[in-house]
């Protein structure tokens, strides 16, 4: 069984992450890339920041593994998240998981993704023509404007 | 002599009564743009929650206090909620919305 949990500021070595999750009894390998985007809402995004409080965030994917090996039996699992500057179209997050079968190494994954986004101290900001967002914060002007997302 | 023997032993006692407690507080993402910086050093009295830190920071920081409804807390690398006492050491975080991904 192998875990990998990681918080790097660089590229992302997937093939590390990958490799962390094979095992001979694993016949079913799961990943999920989370790649930066050129857009939101509607307007075209030139560049992206992410920053992260790295111990706490740490110990945040740590427990969501242990969530991963208690709800689905899924030892196997790797997490790595990018901070700083991130290019448009590069990995700014990855996620593997190795099981016996597809069915849990899929679901550990798509856990794995949608846990870490609601509970790790990590903040993504995006840069736009006019202005700069922490997403999911009001924007830095003050003004009223709907962030439905 | 005696006499001020004695005040500083009271003044002593009395210092106790109300400990302080020097604690760390780190700020984050727009938090972090609100403050003006990334972590500063409060002395509280010890037992204070983190609402009372939190009233004490916002009235530092005007921006800081309409995030409100917004911010979670941390104690310790763990979240926390707002009547949660203070102790000398502890290292408090302000945190927004997450949005990692």
């Amino acid at each position: 069984m192998a875990r990998l949990v990681k918080i790097v500021d660089g590229r992302i070595d997937t093939d590390e992450a990958l490799d962390a999750v094979r095992s001979p009894g694993n016949g079913g390998l799961a990943s999920f890339y989370g790649s930066t985007r050129d857009n939101s809402e509607g307007k075209r995004v030139h560049r992206l920041f992410y920053e992260a409080y790295e111990p706490m965030a740490t110990i945040k994917m740590n427990e969501v593994a242990d969530e991963i090996a208690d709800q689905f039996g899924v030892q196997d699992l790797a997490m790595v998240h990018r901070i700083g500057e991130v290019p448009i179209g590069e990995v700014s997050v990855f996620v593997a998981a190795g099981s016996g079968h597809r069915a849990e190494a899929f679901a550990a994954c798509r856990y794995a993704i949608d846990t870490l986004k609601e509970t790790v101290p990590i903040w993504k900001k995006e840069f736009f023509d006019d202005e700069e967002v922490w997403v999911g914060e009001a924007p830095s002007s003050g003004a009223a404007r709907d962030q439905s997302h | 002599m005696f006499q001020d023997m004695t005040d500083a032993s009271l003044q002593d006692t009395k210092a106790r009564s109300t400990d302080i407690a020097q604690v760390a507080v780190r700020f984050f993402a727009g938090a972090a743009d609100a403050a003006g910086t990334r972590e500063r050093t409060y002395d509280i009295e010890a037992g204070a929650t983190v609402a009372a830190l939190f009233d004490i920071i916002a009235a530092d920081f005007p921006e800081m206090a309409k995030m409100k409804p917004t911010l979670r807390f941390a104690v310790n690398l763990e979240f926390a909620d707002l009547q949660r006492a203070l102790r000398d050491g502890d290292e408090i975080a302000i945190i927004p919305p997450v949005s990692g991904g």
